[in-house]
C-alpha cells in the first residue's frame, strides 16, 4: 500500500475511534440526564413533605469539606471519582439515632430472643445489630436532620450515580479532544 | 505527561446552578469550604447577576484544587462568551441540565467541535 493509501487508512481509524468515544459520551450523557431527572423528582417529594426552606443548599454545614472528589491520573490524565468516608464510630447525633432505632426494634424482636433458649435455637445476634451499619458522620444527609424523609436518601442516591456518570463524562470529554486532533491531523496529511 | 502531573492536585467538583442542582450536588457530596472560606459552588437564582456568575466561573477556573465545573446549561447560555473563549484543559467545563431546562444536545460545545471536524 502506498503513503496515500496508509494515510487514508490511518484516517478512517482515527475516525472510528472518534465515532466509538462520541457514541460513549452521547450514552453517558443520557444516563447522566436520567439520573438527574430522577433526582430532581425525590427532591421535590422530599420537599413536599419536609418543607421547600428546610432542604436547600442553605443547610451546607459551613465548614464541611467534600466527600465526593476526583483524582486525575499523573501520567494518563484519566480521571476517576474518589469517594471518602469514614464509616466509622458514628457521631453524637447518628448515635443516638441508632439508639433509638435499637431500642424500639429490641423490643419487637425481645420475646422472640427470649423464646430462643427455650426453642433450643442456636444463639444469634438480633437482626438490627446485624443489619445496622455505623452512619457516617461526614455523611451530607445528616446537615436535614437524623430523621429525613426517604425521598431525600432517594434523591442521594440519585445524585451519587449521576455524579458518577458526570466524572465518566469529564474523561470522556477530554478523550474526545484527543481524538478529535488526532482525526484531524490524520485527515490533513490524508489530503497532502 | 508533565501537563498531567501538573494537574494531580485538582480533586474538587465546582458547581454553579439553580438550588435544585446544586442541592444534589451537594447531596452527593462535592461541597466544599476551604481554609479562606471560598465554597466551590453558587447557587444561581433571581437575583444573581450575570457579573457575578462570570466572576465565580473566573474565580473556579482560576483555582488549582478545582477538576471540574459543573453548570447549568441555561445558566451557561447567560455566560456564553466567556465559556467558548475557555479551552483549557483543567478544570473540565460540563454542561448539565436543570430541573425546568433539559439538556440541548445543538449547545453542547464538544458535539459542536465533533461537528466542524465533518464540516457540518
Amino acid at each position: 500500500m502506498d503513503a496515500h493509501g496508509e494515510a487514508c487508512q490511518e484516517a478512517d481509524s482515527s475516525l472510528l475511534a472518534l465515532l466509538d468515544c462520541l457514541a460513549e459520551y452521547q450514552g453517558a450523557r443520557a444516563s447522566s440526564g436520567a439520573l438527574l431527572r430522577q433526582g430532581f423528582f425525590d427532591l421535590a417529594v422530599a420537599r413536599r413533605s419536609a418543607g421547600y426552606r428546610w432542604i436547600s443548599p442553605g443547610r451546607h454545614h459551613g465548614n464541611a469539606r467534600c466527600t465526593a472528589s476526583v483524582a486525575i491520573d499523573g501520567h494518563s490524565g484519566d480521571i476517576r471519582l474518589v469517594r471518602s468516608g469514614s464509616g466509622h464510630a458514628p457521631d453524637t447525633a447518628a448515635r443516638v439515632a441508632d439508639d433509638h432505632d435499637q431500642g424500639v426494634r429490641r423490643r419487637r424482636h425481645q420475646h422472640a430472643s427470649d423464646n430462643e433458649g427455650s426453642d433450643g435455637a442456636a444463639s444469634q445476634l438480633p437482626p438490627e445489630e446485624s443489619e445496622c451499619a455505623p452512619a457516617d458522620p461526614d455523611d451530607p444527609l445528616l446537615w436535614f436532620g437524623v430523621l429525613v424523609p426517604p425521598a431525600l436518601r432517594d434523591a442521594q442516591g440519585r445524585f451519587r450515580a449521576a455524579l458518577d456518570q458526570l466524572v465518566r463524562l469529564a474523561q470522556l470529554k477530554a478523550q474526545l479532544a484527543q481524538r478529535r486532533q488526532q482525526a484531524h491531523r490524520a485527515i490533513e496529511a490524508a489530503r497532502a | 505527561m508533565a501537563q498531567h502531573a501538573a494537574h494531580k492536585n485538582r480533586t474538587l467538583i465546582a458547581a454553579i446552578g439553580d438550588e435544585d442542582t446544586v442541592t444534589g450536588l451537594l447531596l452527593a457530596g462535592i461541597g466544599d469550604v476551604n481554609a479562606q472560606q471560598q465554597a466551590n459552588f453558587l447557587v444561581v437564582e433571581a437575583k444573581t447577576t450575570q457579573e457575578q456568575i462570570e466572576d465565580t466561573f473566573l474565580a473556579f477556573t482560576k483555582r488549582p484544587d478545582v477538576a471540574i465545573v459543573l453548570i447549568n446549561q441555561h445558566i451557561a447560555e447567560s455566560i456564553r462568551g466567556i465559556l467558548d473563549e475557555y479551552d483549557a484543559a483543567f478544570p473540565t467545563v460540563l454542561e448539565i441540565p436543570s430541573k425546568d431546562h433539559p439538556y440541548d444536545p445543538e449547545k453542547d460545545s464538544v458535539l459542536k467541535r465533533v461537528q466542524l471536524l465533518f464540516g457540518d
